[in-house]
């Protein structure tokens, strides 16, 4: 079997001789993974089955100045004009908000959103997802932050959450602008020939949702499901990721009924994976359930391996997971947890061979 | 309970920050106790709101509206209450850690301890231990607040607690701490007085915290 072939045999839940995997690595622990191998792609280094693509802006680039009038070390997104400014440690930054302080329908109307066909280079898209398949890779199209978060990226978190309840109007206009780009570039990402569509917006905490469910179904749940139609429409058989952090366990089914097929991170500090894949795993697939809060920052390597395997028996059972970290992994993760993740997964595959 | 302050109650329980502010003033005109207002207006309702939210009614922006609506009354309250004398809860320093850049969760603990009748001093997000104390030390302060989301930055909770420690100013406050990757043995762990998973049981903890210190 080709390595596309095992990862879509896993992630269809045909068979569960193959569980794709993977991680993400901080600045921090790259530079690590390069002191450490002489290498630069540890993606390749790996062997990762899955490629993330995106299509790369080619707008103007200086579109959003006016929305910063004090910009001062402040690196602003060019195509959806969101600002960032570096904070005292690692990469993190602190986010800036273009859209703060608008309080009338007219100043989101004169907003440039970006234009999904032509501000992107999609001539380039396809021969770059094509250079993929032919090293027998899976090509995911990432379109993460795909409608709350970015509407709330440049609206504010507190702004927008009360936009909901008290400013409809402009949360939908908003939102429906945002839609219709997302909703243009799924089909682009199809037509190029990506394999799967990466879509997320965190809408919980790890406790509950964030909003009332009835909320998410009147602003999020249409329009998501608008976007994953739009992808569909195009190539049918594209598989749909759906990032989500927390505990979103209120809304599964209905993301299951609007054509998610793959669930991540499921965050294991908030929601049982093995619990879940009882639940939903006739439907879905997971990628993710290894604690970044739990497990890879603070559990031995002995720790990390016993529950590598206890999540490929459990919830790879019939297929149905991808194993990877719920998030990026910080500076603090030892990289005997690193290696002791890839020890697990290669074991477990190249016995499976 | 006087129909105007039982309207401020509503009114904010709805998020409805204009109405508040009108009722305020309403009330205030009708000559009723500040102390009245805030205590069985505003806190009584922020602290409904609370109950809401732990029973899975409210959820953030429900929360988010009401304490915009409690903060657009208490503005006008607040001149009020100096004159009159009335004495905050207690006061608290709040704020996310060195490294840290979130604020979202630190910023609803403050604003359901400000609905709770505390005085809030938030120092923002990234603050380094050497803030925290200084803002600790420049006023009389009961109750010192951190936040985190990360694990990478969580240590600086204890570098902080560890930073007071030093100051000599740990035994006069109480430290209560939050945020995703936190745990109640965590918070011990570092000498931390308390933790709380969410902005209403973060009110619980800081008024028993203080009751129980006798303050």
């Amino acid at each position: 079997m080709s390595i596309r072939e095992k990862y879509f045999a896993a992630m269809r839940r045909r068979d569960d001789a193959y569980v794709p995997f993977e991680f993400n690595l901080c600045p921090a622990l790259h530079a690590e993974f390069m002191r450490r191998t002489g290498q630069e792609n540890y993606w390749e280094y790996y062997a990762f089955a899955t490629r993330n693509i995106e299509v790369s802006y080619a707008g103007d680039l200086d579109r959003f100045a006016e929305y910063f009038p004090d910009k001062v070390g402040f690196q602003i997104d060019p195509d959806w004009g969101v600002g960032h400014k570096k904070g005292s440690l690692a990469h993190f930054t602190e986010m800036q908000h273009p859209m703060e302080n608008f309080q009338a329908l007219v100043e989101f109307e004169a907003y440039p959103y970006p234009d999904a066909a032509s501000d992107y280079d999609w001539d380039a898209f396809a021969g770059r997802v094509e250079a993929i398949r032919a090293r027998d890779l899976v090509v995911v199209a990432a379109m993460q932050m795909t409608i709350f978060e970015i509407a709330w990226y440049l609206r504010g978190m507190e702004t927008f959450l009360m936009d909901l309840l008290l400013n409809p109007d402009l949360a939908n206009y908003h939102l429906d602008r945002i839609t219709a780009i997302r909703c243009e570039m799924a089909k682009r990402y199809a037509a190029a020939g990506c394999d799967v569509l990466s879509l997320g917006d965190d809408v919980s905490t790890q406790l509950a949702m964030m909003m009332k469910v009835a909320t998410w179904r009147e602003f999020l749940k249409p329009r998501l499901a608008k976007v994953i139609q739009a992808a569909k429409s195009v190539r049918p058989d594209m598989l749909i990721f759906y990032h989500g952090d927390g505990n979103l366990q209120a809304i599964i089914p209905e993301l299951i009924e609007i054509g998610v097929e793959i669930l991540n991170p499921i965050q294991p500090e908030c929601m049982d994976p093995v619990v879940i894949k009882k639940q939903y795993g006739e439907w879905l697939s997971f990628w993710g359930t290894l604690g970044t809060q739990t497990t890879m920052p603070f559990g031995t390597a002995v720790e990390v391996g016993q529950v590598c395997q206890k999540m490929i028996q459990e919830v790879g059972r019939g297929g149905g997971l991808g194993l990877a970290p719920t998030h990026v992994l910080e500076p603090e993760v030892p990289w005997a947890n690193i290696q002791a993740f890839m020890d697990a997964v290669n074991e477990y595959n190249h016995q499976a061979v | 309970m006087e129909p105007l302050v039982n309207e401020i109650f509503s009114n904010i329980l709805d998020g409805q920050h204009k109405v508040v502010e009108a009722k305020v003033q309403e009330a205030l005109d009708s000559s009723i106790d500040p102390k009245v207002i805030l205590d069985e207006g505003m806190i009584a309702a922020m602290a409904e709101v609370g109950h809401l939210f732990e029973a899975g009614e409210y959820f953030v922006p429900e929360m988010l509206i009401a304490a915009r609506a409690m903060k657009a009354g208490l503005a006008i309250l607040k001149p009020h209450l100096v004159q009159a004398n009335v004495k905050s809860t207690g006061k608290v320093v709040i704020g996310t850690v060195q490294g840290d850049l979130h604020d979202i969760g630190k910023n609803l603990v403050g604003m359901m301890l400000e609905g709770a009748g505390f005085e809030i001093l938030d120092l923002g997000t990234d603050v380094s231990p050497e803030k925290f104390v200084e803002a600790v030390k420049s006023a009389e302060v009961d109750i010192l607040a951190l936040s985190a989301l990360l694990t990478t930055t969580m240590h600086n909770m204890k570098a902080t607690i560890e930073a007071l420690k030093q100051a000599g100013g740990r035994d006069q406050i109480k430290v209560i701490v939050g945020g995703a990757p936190l745990t109640d043995q965590y918070a011990r762990q570092i000498g931390a007085d308390g933790f709380a998973p969410d902005a209403s049981r973060a009110v619980v903890l800081a008024k028993s915290l203080l009751a129980a210190s006798g303050r």
